[in-house]
């Protein structure tokens, strides 16, 4: 089974949590993250549109080692808005489906 | 990537203060190992977060290990402002900090000596014990001009409907969302406050983003298009400082459009016909001008949240920070009243202190309650502003910030010759802070607790105490439910948390003190809860259980509000006071009405020509809490330099293109900025952040704080009449013009590296 991360971009608030756990989780440097959180703002319709969307770098290995002790990763973890997920990415397709403005980050892990 | 390392021990505790440096209490587990912290993470189980945390917790192993965190108590060797110290031991501070206060005392009485928190943190009530048990009155927040954070609407609450009230978040139930009494609120009106980035009061803001994602509409009244009112049914533009003209306008709109709920404000309220009659000096025209919104759009936020059963309003600093803050957190008070909204399931619940713990006491009923007997009348009557103001006289147990620190310069109505400040970096936080700095340096003495070296300290210290993180503290919180236990997880050599501190100084200052142990203190202080300290800390925090006054809901209708028992509130007349009695008894006019800033494009047109954007201040960052964290690097990489947020346009008229290095200035001082283009604020107005100091920078420059300081821009003395509110951090005017040069030596991302 292949797993993933599932991201709600409609409710990420850009708040940086994701970037820093996973830093604190991974003991990483500065100028070294396992996700970054990228903000685009665009002319919809009716409305100006601000949205945030994590993306997960290549210093990412999907926190195997708490998924082995039965916890989500951290990023998912202390989500200030719990906008991810974690999970195979079978069911996660599942939640992409339903939702708007949602993605899954998928992985060989 | 490392292997996980498997900590020694896990040790449960939650979040306040030094650390983090919020008022927020979110349950965490800091991993130990070695007897270091190793990492800190959120409790899943935890009510307050679960499991969330932010950035500045996420970092908190760099926040604890810094190379520059203050290890040792360090006594003052050359002057004043040269950086030289002395490394002493805590014996000897202590007998310094004991002798150098008992002089004062003994000269000059105790009131003398003035006690200093800062922001809203556990250091408060310990810092009250100190004081009190010395016999002093005046406990303050120094800096504050008209204590205009929090607690013009701490009073006005207390005066008005006789208790707190905050949203209803469902913060009141371990099931959260899932409580079967909880309901949903329908429409939260978001009032100067960006949820996304800070967590205020015992209020964890994301609560607000979670009821948005299950279904509450919302009303953002913010003058910046934040990424909350970007998801907002509706955003209100205000013009800063307008917000009291706002209010009014809404009640306008839901008083003649008969939206209220007649039978809550007919069994429930007193003086409605007064207000109705005050309100008609506000049509919706009128307050559209003053505020610059769009009148359709303040008759769509009246009905939408008139219309909405049950409602809420989340309201932020900018209610105190008008010029008559108190008026508008009164007007902002009948909104939820007349709508029938208090103490309902998802609407505004009273929050009253989990079993009324008070280990950071916010009533003097609390106070008197626990520490009040330790000093006679006679001398609490010398708490600096209850002469000219009953308000503070009567409901409120601080001293008054702008009247101490023009007793500090003018000896009046008493000298004051020593301070003690625990963690509060004055000289960057201050409102007028060189006026803080020449006052404070009349003074005799000043110690100062902190975690890192800071300007005020280089400044002004004469004795510096290195205070523990929130790692290394044990302690109790109730700021509203639940009732947690802080536990010590770490010990950082030298470092001593602020708790112990203080009690050690009142035992000294008071041989008689009931507590001989902060261990007896936390027992004693949990006595209505049932538990002892070490009870509650297995627990780790408790509920009250249904039906306790300090649980939420209809307390009124039970009669579980007031001394008396009977049914009402806790008012003079038992109802939600409209036509405020209090008020009328002392002098002021018992019904709101609107007051234009002191400083504005219509209060002082010639100015304004000189000085022509309005300058919005003190908006928050969540990688920052005030004048803190810009030397966590990992958060520092993330928001490097001060930022003017600036219209496009403006800039380009200007001629300042984006990222340019910028003076900001008026009549009272200037400071640069990095200018910022957004596109989200009205193009007459500007807004930074505050509490910038640059902790590379040298220590006997006091870290750059001139260079960068916003505060020198806003005056103080501008209080309310009745001393509460009117600081004017949020609508002051400036210029904006291009620096010939950035800052010298701040750090570049390749100096953060
Ligand atoms: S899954 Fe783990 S490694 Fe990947 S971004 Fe999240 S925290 Fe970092
Ligand atoms: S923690 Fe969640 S809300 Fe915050 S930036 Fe990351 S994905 Fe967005
Ligand atoms: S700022 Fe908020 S999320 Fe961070 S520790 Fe404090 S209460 Fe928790």
């Amino acid at each position: 089974m292949k797993y993933g991360l599932y991201i709600d971009y409609d409710w990420c608030s850009g708040c940086h949590a994701c970037e820093l756990a996973c830093k604190q989780e991974n003991d990483l440097k500065l100028d070294q993250w396992g996700i970054r959180v990228i903000e685009r703002t665009y002319q919809a319709e009716d409305k100006r549109v601000i949205e945030y969307i994590p993306i997960p770098t290549e210093y990412c290995n999907l926190c195997v080692n708490r998924i082995a002790q039965g916890m989500k990763p951290a990023c998912v973890h202390h989500c200030m808005t719990k906008c991810m997920d974690f999970g195979p990415i079978e069911e996660l397709s599942k939640l992409v489906e339903k939702k708007k403005k949602s993605v899954i980050w998928g992985s060989n892990k | 990537m490392k292997e996980i390392i498997k900590a020694d021990k896990i040790v449960k505790t939650i979040t306040w203060s030094a650390g983090p440096g919020c008022h927020g209490g979110c349950g965490v587990f800091i991993h130990v190992k070695d007897g270091k912290l190793i990492k800190m993470e959120g409790n899943p189980d935890h009510p307050y977060n679960n499991g969330r945390l932010c950035p500045r917790a996420l970092t908190i192993k760099d926040f604890i290990y810094h190379p520059d965190r203050l290890r040792t108590p360090l006594r003052r060797a050359g002057k004043r402002g040269e950086n030289k110290w002395e490394k002493i031991s805590w014996d000897e501070a202590y007998d310094m900090l004991e002798g150098k206060m008992t002089g004062i005392r003994d000269q000059y009485g105790a009131e003398s000596m003035i006690f200093v928190q800062g922001t809203g943190r556990n250091v408060g009530g310990w810092l009250l014990l100190a004081a009190y048990s010395y016999g002093s009155p005046n406990w303050l927040q120094g800096g504050l001009t008209g204590n205009s954070c929090f607690h013009p609407r701490l009073v006005c609450m207390r005066m008005t409907q006789g208790d707190y009230a905050v949203p209803d978040c469902s913060q009141f139930f371990q099931e959260r969302y899932d409580h079967p009494e909880f309901v949903l609120p329908e429409c939260i009106m978001i009032w100067g406050q960006n949820p996304a980035n800070t967590c205020n009061d015992g209020f964890m803001a994301t609560w607000i983003i979670d009821c948005m994602k299950r279904g509450s509409k919302t009303i953002v009244i913010d003058p910046i298009y934040t990424w909350v009112a970007s998801k907002a049914d509706l955003w209100l533009q205000i013009r800063p400082g307008t917000d009291g003209a706002l209010a009014l306008g809404l009640l306008h709109i839901i008083i003649n459009e008969k939206l209220y709920d007649r039978e809550f404000v007919e069994n429930w309220t007193h003086g409605f016909d007064k207000l109705a009659e005050r309100v008609q000096e506000y049509p919706p025209e009128k307050v559209s001008q003053i505020t610059w919104i769009p009148k359709e759009k303040i008759i769509e936020a009246a009905r939408l949240f008139a219309r909405s059963k049950p409602a809420s309003i989340q309201w932020g600093v900018p209610v105190d920070l008008a010029p008559e803050g108190a008026q508008v957190a009164n007007s902002v008070i009948h909104l939820w009243t007349i709508t029938g909204n208090i103490d309902v399931p998802g609407g505004m619940a009273i929050a009253r202190m989990a079993y009324d713990v008070p280990p950071y006491p916010m009533s003097k009923e609390a106070i008197a309650k626990y520490y009040g007997d330790v000093m006679p009348p006679e001398q609490m009557a010398k708490r600096i502003g209850t002469d000219v103001y009953p308000v503070a006289r009567e409901f409120h147990w601080r001293a008054q910030a702008d009247m101490t620190l023009q007793a500090m310069l003018t000896d009046k109505p008493y000298p004051i010759k020593g301070a003690w400040i625990a963690g509060n970096n004055i000289l960057t936080s201050a409102a007028n802070p060189r006026k803080y700095q020449k006052a404070l340096n009349r003074l005799d003495f000043i110690a100062i607790s902190d975690v890192f070296m800071n300007p005020t300290i280089v400044a002004l210290a004469d004795l510096v105490l290195p205070a523990g993180s929130m790692a290394e503290r044990d302690g109790i919180r109730a700021w509203w439910t639940p009732l947690n236990a802080m536990q010590k997880a770490i010990e950082v050599p030298d470092c001593k948390p602020d708790e112990e501190v203080c009690l050690e100084m009142a035992r000294r200052f008071n041989p008689d003190l009931k507590w001989k142990s902060l261990r007896e203190l936390y027992d004693d202080f949990l006595k209505p809860s049932g538990l002892n300290y070490d009870q509650l800390k297995e627990k780790g925090w408790v509920f009250p259980p249904e039906g306790h006054p300090t649980q939420p809901y209809r307390r009124h209708e039970k009669g579980l509000l007031r001394e008396d028992g009977k049914p009402g509130f806790n008012t003079p007349t038992g109802k939600v006071e409209l036509y405020s009695t209090h008020l009328e008894r002392m002098g002021y006019d018992p019904l709101p009405s609107y007051e234009e800033p002191h400083m504005s494009p219509y209060s002082t047109p010639e100015l304004a020509r000189k000085y022509p954007l309005i300058l919005s201040t003190g908006r928050r960052s969540i990688l920052y809490f005030h004048a803190e964290h810009r030397n966590i690097k990992a958060l520092r990489e993330l928001e490097p330099h001060p930022v003017l947020e600036i219209h496009p346009k403006t800039a380009a008229s200007l001629g300042i293109q984006d990222e340019d290095w910028v003076w900001v200035e008026n009549q009272h001082g200037r400071c640069k900025r990095k200018a910022k283009y957004l596109n989200g604020i009205d193009p007459r107005v500007v807004q930074t952040p505050h509490g910038w100091w640059l902790p590379e920078k040298k220590a006997e420059d006091l870290f750059g704080l001139w260079e960068v300081n916003i505060n020198q821009l806003i005056p103080d003395g501008t209080q309310a009449k009745c001393g509460f509110g009117g600081g004017q951090y949020k609508s002051i005017m400036c210029k904006v013009y291009k620096a010939e040069e950035g800052i010298q030596g701040i750090y570049q991302k390749e100096s953060l590296l």
